[in-house]
């Protein structure tokens, strides 16, 4: 099963204040264990909320709003894409993670298999078909 | 947590620390099947514990630690093993310098009935029972 690991914000990381060298490094041993283990499957780190915007759709309007925004605590920082046999193996990955003071969510990913019969074969073949072209782009 | 959760986070610090905690075990013991063993020990222990006292902050260290205990009593009593083994060896030789000439000396004592050889012991009738 896949989770996304979603690293919330905090006042430094909306501040634009970059990691120093001693988090850089944890951070990059972690993740080399986590690509050693095979779990890794994509991870990077979001900038400020004040270089963001959002597109709210509502009744067929569309509006956008430039950021910054203001509840910290749920913005985005940072994220993961894991591969792993179950949640508790997410969790305990990311037991794992050098943080200090941070919030951290995993949101299990939606398989094909999840969407049941409302996913048909023909749109299945479709999916398929997309994400194999996804992968030839890279 | 449910007795489901805690075996599938078992599952799960298993999964991850294993390879780690056979490797250090091997460095220890010197031998990978001991490091095997031990390990799958340990791994029993965690089964044992944690579902009542939880799953240890620092699972990895808990792995580590304890089958280190186990590594070092397991080295212990090779060694006690192989000091009794070698003092057995001391006392019979002395108490028996050539086999043959001390089963006739036995035999001897036997039929005089004076028997202080230990390997005669207990062919001495209990005095009790007289």
């Amino acid at each position: 099963m896949r989770f996304m690991v979603l690293v919330k914000a905090n006042k430094d990381s909306e501040a634009g204040v970059l990691p120093d060298e001693k988090i850089l490094t944890a951070m990059g041993k972690f993740n080399e264990e986590l690509v050693k283990a095979g779990v890794m499957l994509a991870g990077e780190g979001l900038q400020a909320s004040s270089k963001g915007s959002r597109v709210q759709f509502s009744g067929g309007k569309k509006t956008v709003i430039d950021g910054p925004f203001a509840e910290t605590k749920e913005l985005v920082a940072g994220f993961w894409l894991w591969q792993v046999k179950s949640k508790e193996e997410a969790i305990e990955w990311l037991k794992r993670a050098p943080f200090e003071d941070t919030e951290v969510e995993l949101r299990q990913v939606f398989e094909m298999e999840d969407f049941g019969a409302n996913l048909t074969p023909e749109l299945r073949e479709q999916e398929e078909r997309t994400r194999a072209q996804a992968a030839a782009r890279k | 947590m449910t007795a489901a959760d805690i075996h599938r986070t078992i599952d799960a610090v298993w999964r991850i620390e294993s390879a780690r905690l056979i490797a250090g075990l091997t460095r220890i013991v010197r031998d990978v099947g001991l490091a095997e063993d031990l390990a799958q020990d340990t791994l029993v222990a965690a089964l044992e514990k944690w579902p009542e006292a939880g799953v240890p902050d620092n699972p990895g260290a808990w792995l580590m630690a304890t089958a280190k205990n186990r590594a070092i009593d397991t080295l212990r009593k090779a060694a006690l093993h192989e000091r009794k083994h070698e003092e057995i060896g001391r006392d019979v030789e002395s108490v028996e310098p050539d086999p043959v000439t001390a089963l006739d000396d036995d035999i001897g004592d036997i039929s005089s009935g004076s028997c202080s050889s230990p390997a005669i012991r207990c062919c001495r009738p209990r005095r009790a029972l007289r």
